[in-house]
Parts: C-alpha cells; structure tokens; sequence
C-alpha cells in the first residue's frame, strides 16, 4: 500500500522536476545569462522527465498492482493546498504567455529549433514548442498512469492509444507532412470540427484546395469525420472511442491530469450548468462556422464549387432532418431532455433565418461574422479550452474544458445519448454507497446515485476512462457495449 | 398525517426515511446520534486512508435531505413510554426533549462486541464500527506515537483495520482465533488464499491465537498484547474486530422483547404492533435454516428497509431472506459470494466443494454443490468478478453444477479486456469433479 504521506524520495523527484522547468524558464532569459538556449532545453526536458519517471517508480515500485489513493484527500497538491493554487498559476501564466505573449517566449522557442529542423525543416514556432512539451508531458504521465494502474488492461491499453494518437497523429505525422506539401495546413487528423473549430476557415479551406488531391482529400476527410465516421464508433462503442482513447485534450486530462480527477464537482447543479453550457457553446460554434463558410463562399463566388446560398441550404435540410428524427424517434424517452433539445434547435433555426434575412456576407445575427468568430478563438479556444481547462486542472479537476465547454463533446454526448451502446452496466445489488465511483469520476457523474439504485449508468458526459469501475471495492460496474440503442433509426 | 420516528441514520434508517417521505401519510423524523447526515459506514476506512472527504462518504447531496420534508434531529434516545407511545431524547447541548409517534422504527445498528479482558479500557484500544471510533483510531495511530499495532479478529472487519493502519506505515499484527483467516466462514482452500494476499502485503499474522490482557507501561496507555500462547505483541494501538452485538441497551426496561438483538416477525415488528426494528439490531423470530437470525451486513439492513418501507406505503409486505450474497475486498483482493459455500469446519458430507486457483493464487473460485443430485449451491470467488443476476438465476432454477461451470462466462463481468480464466478452471473441473 502506498504510504499516505509524501515520501523523501517522491519530494526530492518533484524537485527535481520542478527545478528542471526553472531551467526552461531561464532558457527564456539565457541571452542575460550567455548559455545556449539548446542545451538549457535539452537540460530542462531531461531533468523534467527524470522527475516525473522517478516519482513513478518511487510511489509505484514497492507496491503490488491495485488501487493507489492513499493520501489524496490529504495532499496539497491533491486536495487544493498551497501546492495546488502554486501549481494553478504558473500553468495559467504559462498559457497566458502561450496564447498573448509569445515574443516573451522567444529564448525558449530557439531552443527548439533544433528539433523541429529535424522534423519539418522550419525554426520552431511556440506552437511547436508547446506540442513538444504537450506530448512529453502525454508521454510521461502515461507511463506514471500505466505504472499506477498496471492490474488493469483496459487501463493499459487505453493509456497506449492516447499516447499513441498525440505522438503520432497530433505531434509527428504534422510536421512530416508539412515537410513533404508547403501549401498543406497543420493537419491533425484525430482533431475534428468542431474541437478544430478552424478547419472550415477559408485560410485553411484555400489551403487543402491549394495542396490539390491530397489536400480535398483531407477536407473530404474532415467531413466525414464528423459526419460518417463519429457516429458510427459512438454507436458501438460510446464517445469513449474519441475522449479517452484518440483525443488530445482527452489524453492530457487522463495522464497529466490524473491526480485531480476526484476534484470535479459531482453535485446536481453543476451537472445542470454542464448541459447548458456545453451546448450553448456547440451552437455558437456552429452558428460561426456557418456564417465564415457562407460569407467566404458568398464573397468569392465562382471560386468554390459549393455557392453560399446551396450550402446553407444543405445545411438548414441537415438541420431540419435531424429535428424530426428527434421528434419522431425520440420523443418519449426524450422527455425531460425535450425542452433543451427543442431550444437548441429552436436556436439553430433562428440562428439560420438571422443569417439569411438580416445579414449580408459578413454579418450573423446582425453581428460581424469575423468578430463573432474571433471572440469564440479568443474566449473558448483560448480562454476555456487553455487557461481554464488545463491551468486550472489542480482546483477544478482535469476534464472542466472536456465537461463544460468542449462542443466535439457536446455532439458526441448527444450521439451517446440517443443512439448508443455503450452504458455502465451495474451488478444487481452489490453497491454499498462507498462514494469512491462518484468521487473517482473526471466528469463529476454521481455514478453511486445510478449504483445503489441498481440503474446502468447512460449519461451524455461520461467519457468511459473505467476509472469508477477499477475504484469500486466491490467490482458493481462494467463498462459494456451491450445496451440495447433504442433501435438506431 | 402519522408522525413516524426512526432512530438510527444508518443504511436502514436512511433508506427508509426517503422512501416514506414521498407519502403524504407520514411525517418523518430521523434521529441520529452520529452524525448530521446519513454517510455510508462502508467508507469509513476510505476516509481514514485518505481517499475521499467526509462529505463524498454521503450517498446523497445534503441539498436533497434539506429539501425533503425530513425531520432530522441529533440527538440520543434514552428512554421510551410505550404505553404513551412517547419517546425522549437529549440533543447535543443535553437538553431533554419529548416526542410522540405513531409508528417507531428501531435502526440503530451494532456496537462493537469486547471480550473481558484485562486493562480493556485503556488508551489507545478501540472498535472500528461508529464515526467515534474513526476518530479514537485516528489519535491512536498518530505515526509519532504510534508504530506498532494490533488487530485482533479475523474477519472482515479485522483486515480493513489492518489495512488501514498498515497504510501508515505501521507494523500491523493481525490475530486470529481460527487456523486461517476468516476460516469460520470460508473453506480453509479459500482462507489461505485471502491469507496469503494479506501477508504479501507485509501484515503479519497470529492463527489459532487469542488475547489474554492488554498490558501498559504507565497504566493507562496502551503499550503491548499478551496472547494466550504467552507471546507478547508490542503495540501502541490495538483494533478489536471480533464481531458486533446488537444497539439495543437503552430499551433494557421498555418491554420489547429481546434476545440477542429485536426480536420481530416476518414483516419486522416488535411485540409492540407500532415498533418495528430493522438492520443489525433486528434478530427475525423465524429464519431458513441456512441463514441467521441477525446478519449485521449492508445489504441486509438495505433490504430490511426497502421492505419495510413497502410494508407501510403498501402495506402486507413480508420480509423474506433471498439468497445470500455479500462482498468485500482483503488489501487488493476482491471477494464475492453468491448463495451458500461452507467453511471447511461447518460442511457436511452432502455438500461438495470444488476450489481452483491460479498459480500465484492472484485470482480463485471455489463452487459448492450438493453430493447427491449435484445441485449448484454458491459460489465463492476471489479476484473475478461475477454477474449476481446470473447466479440468481441459477439458483432459482436449482441448476446442476455441470451446467453452471459450463456456463460460467455468462456471469462474466470483469472489466473489458481482462484475462479470463474459464477454461482453465473448466478444465480443472472436469479432471477432478465430474
């Protein structure tokens, strides 16, 4: 059993990570200093993996495969202590620096040149370095995730394909491609709209068309993507398939983020400011999305096959068809859902007349269509998915932008909710309300309020990381893709 | 509108009180000496361990009981006036208080049982069954003063403590009367494999062992154990785990019949038609055979109070024992049983016990069956989980063993991708068994 207090050796490896990012920072500062920015990275990365690897193996290594909470609760770091709010603000600042500042990281981003020479040819860019540090901290918190919960396959496996899905989908396959096609916008193809909320934008649009067969190829990709291939691997196996075995904000939150899952708030009315942020923010980004792709194909006209007035009809019959699906398919055991659905479509509708009757090219809802689009990059993008979702993980928990505001989410939760197999089966009469299912759950789901009525669990949010059924002293839950879906269609 | 008084905000208690105040037939008022709010006992060590707070032990959000028409009251009954159908109680500031009910339902659960030991009140000594002892066992195994310890009682009970205070780091010595671990309940095949896990985890253990005295330095911290055998265990802190009696004391002189808990019919009643005991204080006057008047577990007291609860909303509802099930998990080991398997000391020839285990004994299942016509009795399992539903089933229909070991994968409910055993232990049984 893992002893409940920080031992010497687990501290003396936090120190050394955390010295190791001291390092990274004064790479920022190093031209004062006269060393090279390269060898200040390459120290730093080296001293941060030796950290984190060799707290693994001093909190994992004498113990016996099993649950490890010992001490959570008591933890600063773990249980918002000082540790917690110290770690919170550097992260924010970090993000902050990211996202507005990055000419302040430029010591530290010429430290990277060297790698991403190697890979795509180009200097770094902080977007490069951030992906570095991204799929390193992917990377070595996986392998602390796996080592923790080593008795469990499911665990293992899943951790291998998040890791897997950020080092080569996310991270290398990128770069490589940019080497090979100039013309090819970053392409991530595990990212899809709406998470890749720019996808659509006509920089990048330009771009595929630009890059000829292999770049329509892409876009056609990223269509379907959405449309074709998400619901079918929800429908199988539940959104599990992309938030906690493919995604990359998914595969942060589960390795890196890991130690603060019991931090999500599970009470009834966060559970309600969830659903209705979640799918405000899918509308918004839907709304936006439509108004840049109409305005740029209205704006150049003959230049795309696809003219603005044809899109958005497509669009207002994909719209209409999925309404009527709901309501004629759905809508008895839709009924407390109905009135959240309804206004949400009901604002998809109104949203599509704004456009077409009260705007020109360049205007949603009478609201510059750009102006809308940037303040969704600055505010969600940035803000939520950034700032707020990773910063704040040791104060809010792991998966805040995940549950609150990520809009790939919201259609894949919806997809989960209506047509779905997946659901957490639970053992007949076997809970014994411990707590540890609910209090274990990233996405703040009272799974123990379902448990010990001896209800399966079929809810939206839940990403199917299996860490309530691992926690439960009792084995009562089994993730499983045997409900029966209502009969799809 | 009747007024009805539960005493006790256990599983029982608590069950029962949310379901009645759906009805507008009653008034519900809960009192508890415990705690605020109605918190599961069975976190308790996951609270000591540090897993989870306080308020995520609490099966439901306070929001819930704040908004029900629940009368929660703190405080302590000591005394009951059947004739006037009256009960007082003290609140926390000790102040006496009167209240009359309609009907009274007894929920107020187990103490811990002590034997007359020598020097049992000292400090540093303590059951592990009541919020209170959570914090007595607290103080006591502070690591400053506290670096070794004793548990004594084999059950399950005993390894939680174990396990609790060896995650502090302190050199834990669990003691036990029987020749295996939890041996008066599990056949010997299945003690020693929970044995042999909790000694990998670095507990030591005493068999065929009981204490004589608990011995102090100063006289009034505890500072060792004496067993029978002469051995002196040295110890800061003692656990006493040897099983629960029933919280019936304070109605010694209010005419309910008592024998070793409440005694009450089938639809939980006392002598007293407006009293009903449910959970761990409640001994039924008729049981099965195979079952016991007082069975002190969770699941039992849940389903005394979703009994009762129809029995009033609905009224003629009996309670009625269904097959036996319980759970528990030694360290990292789980344990499940469904229906009956007997320890090796209580088995009759009639009943046939088949054990498989791994090598390294990290999982096992050991299935009884009857010897004359091979019905499937229950089944034990350790480190697999298993669909109760399943085995409902099987016993309902009083399927022969043959079927059920062919069928085990029906009752699979590892999680996804788990290594599976089935064959393995197919092919065991059919080598040895059929």
């Amino acid at each position: 059993m893992l002893s409940y207090q920080t031992t010497a050796s687990q501290k003396g490896f936090m120190y050394t990570g955390l010295f190791g990012i001291a390092v990274l920072i004064s790479a920022g500062i190093s031209n004062t200093l006269g060393t090279s920015p390269r060898v200040l990275a390459a120290i730093a990365l080296g001293l941060v993996s030796v950290g984190v690897l060799g707290y693994t193996y001093s909190s994992y290594a004498s113990f016996g495969p099993g649950i490890k909470n010992n001490g959570v609760v008591f933890r600063s770091l773990t249980q918002r202590g000082v540790w917690a709010y110290t770690s919170a603000v550097g992260l924010t600042a970090f993000y902050v620096l990211l996202y507005f500042f990055e000419s302040q990281l430029e010591g530290i981003i010429r430290g990277f040149d060297p790698l991403s020479v190697a890979l795509s040819g180009k200097p770094a860019s902080q977007w490069f370095v951030y992906g570095v540090l991204y799929t390193l901290a992917i990377l070595l918190f996986g392998i602390k995730f796996i080592a923790k919960y080593r008795h469990s396959r499911y665990q293992v496996i899943r951790t291998i394909s998040v890791m897997f899905f950020q080092l080569i989908f996310a991270f290398l396959l990128p770069e490589l491609m940019a080497r090979l096609n100039g013309d090819l916008p970053y392409y991530d193809f595990k990212n899809m709209w709406p998470l890749n909320y720019y996808l659509f934008d006509q920089y990048a649009v330009d771009g595929f068309i630009s890059a000829k067969s292999l770049g329509i190829g892409l876009l056609i990709f990223g269509i379907v993507s959405i449309l074709i291939i998400s619901p079918i691997l929800t429908y199988k196996f539940g959104k599990r398939w992309y938030c906690s075995w493919v995604c990359g904000c998914g595969g942060l939150a589960e390795t890196a983020g890991d130690a603060f899952r019991h931090l999500s708030d599970n009470s009834v009315r966060a559970w309600r400011l969830e659903r209705w942020m979640i799918h405000s923010i899918l509308v918004l980004i839907t709304l936006s999305t439509v108004g840049v792709v109409h305005s740029y194909l209205g704006e150049g006209a003959g230049q795309y096959w696809l003219s603005a007035d044809l899109f958005l009809g497509l669009f207002s019959l994909f719209v209409l068809l999925l309404v009527m699906l709901l309501y004629f398919k759905r809508r008895e055991w839709l009924a407390k859902d109905a009135k959240r659905s309804v206004l949400i479509v009901g604002a998809f509708i109104v949203g599509l007349s704004g456009i077409h009757f009260l705007s020109d090219n360049y205007h949603v809802f009478l609201i510059p269509t750009y102006t809308l689009r940037s303040a969704y990059g600055f505010f969600i993008g940035s803000i939520f998915s950034g700032v707020i979702g990773t910063g704040f993980y040791p104060l809010l928990g792991n998966r805040v932008w995940c549950r609150f505001g990520c809009p790939m989410a919201a259609v894949l939760g919806i997809q989960q909710k209506l047509f779905s197999k997946f659901q957490i089966s639970t053992n007949s009469g076997q809970c014994i309300s411990c707590g540890n299912c609910s209090a274990y759950c990233e996405m703040g789901i009272d799974v123990r309020s379902y448990a010990q009525k001896q209800q399966p669990i079929k809810r939206a949010s839940c990403v199917g990381c299996g860490i309530c059924s691992e926690v439960c002293p009792r084995g009562v839950l089994r993730l499983e893709n045997t409900a029966n879906p209502n009969q799809l269609l | 509108m009747k007024e009805v008084y539960i005493i006790g905000n256990g599983v029982a208690g608590s069950t029962l009180a949310l379901n009645l105040s759906s009805s507008d037939n009653y008034r519900v008022h809960l009192i508890s000496d415990e705690s605020d709010f109605f918190y599961s006992r069975t976190a308790l060590m996951y609270l000591y361990m540090g897993h989870l707070t306080p308020e995520q032990t609490e099966p439901y959000e306070r929001d819930r009981w704040e908004k029900s028409s629940i009368q929660r009251i703190r405080g302590r009954v000591i005394a009951l006036k059947r004739e006037e159908k009256t009960l007082s109680y003290t609140d926390q500031d000790g102040k006496a208080h009167n209240a009359s009910y309609d009907i009274l339902v007894i929920a107020t659960g187990s103490l811990p049982r002590f034997l007359d030991w020598p020097n049992r009140s000292l400090k540093g000594i303590s059951g592990f069954y009541h919020l209170n002892d959570l914090k007595h066992i607290t103080s006591y195994t502070n690591a400053s003063i506290c670096k070794e310890a004793v548990i004594v009682g084999g059950g399950l009970i005993g390894v939680e403590l174990a396990e609790m205070v060896h995650s502090r780091g302190i050199d834990t010595t669990l003691v036990i009367r029987e020749p295996y671990f939890w041996s008066s309940v599990l056949p010997d095949s299945d003690a020693q494999l929970v044995q042999r896990h909790i000694e990998s985890h670095g507990v030591h253990l005493r068999t065929e062992a009981e204490v004589s005295a608990f011995l102090s330095d100063d006289g009034t911290k505890l500072s060792g154990v004496q067993l029978q055998s002469g051995e002196q265990l040295k110890a800061q802190f003692a656990g006493v785990c040897i099983g629960v009696t029933p919280n019936t004391g304070f109605l010694a002189e209010s005419g309910l019949t008592l024998n070793e808990g409440i005694v009450v019919n089938k639809y939980l009643q006392t002598n007293d038609p407006s009293i009903y005991a449910i959970g761990d204080c409640a001994e039924l006057s008729q049981h099965q055979s195979d079952r016991r008047a007082i069975e002190a577990v969770w699941y039992v007291a849940r389903e005394m109070a979703e009994t009762l609860s129809k029995h009033l909303l609905e009224g003629n509802t009996a309670y009625k024992q269904s097959h036996w099930f319980n759970s528990a998990k030694f360290f990292d080991l789980e344990y499940q049983t469904y229906g009956q398997v007997s320890s090796s000391a209580k088995r009759k020839n009639s009943e046939l016990q088949f054990h498989w285990h791994t090598q390294k004994q990290h999982k096992g299942i050991t299935l009884s069956y009857s010897a004359h016509d091979r019905k499937f009795l229950g089944v034990n399992t350790f480190g697999i989980r298993l669909k109760q539903e399943v085995f409902e089933q099987w016993l309902n229909a009083s399927e022969i063993i043959d079927t059920v070991v062919a069928q085990l994968d029906l009752a699979h409910f590892d999680p996804e991708f788990s290594k599976t055993y089935y064959n393995d232990f197919r092919y065991a049984f059919v080598s040895n068994h059929s």
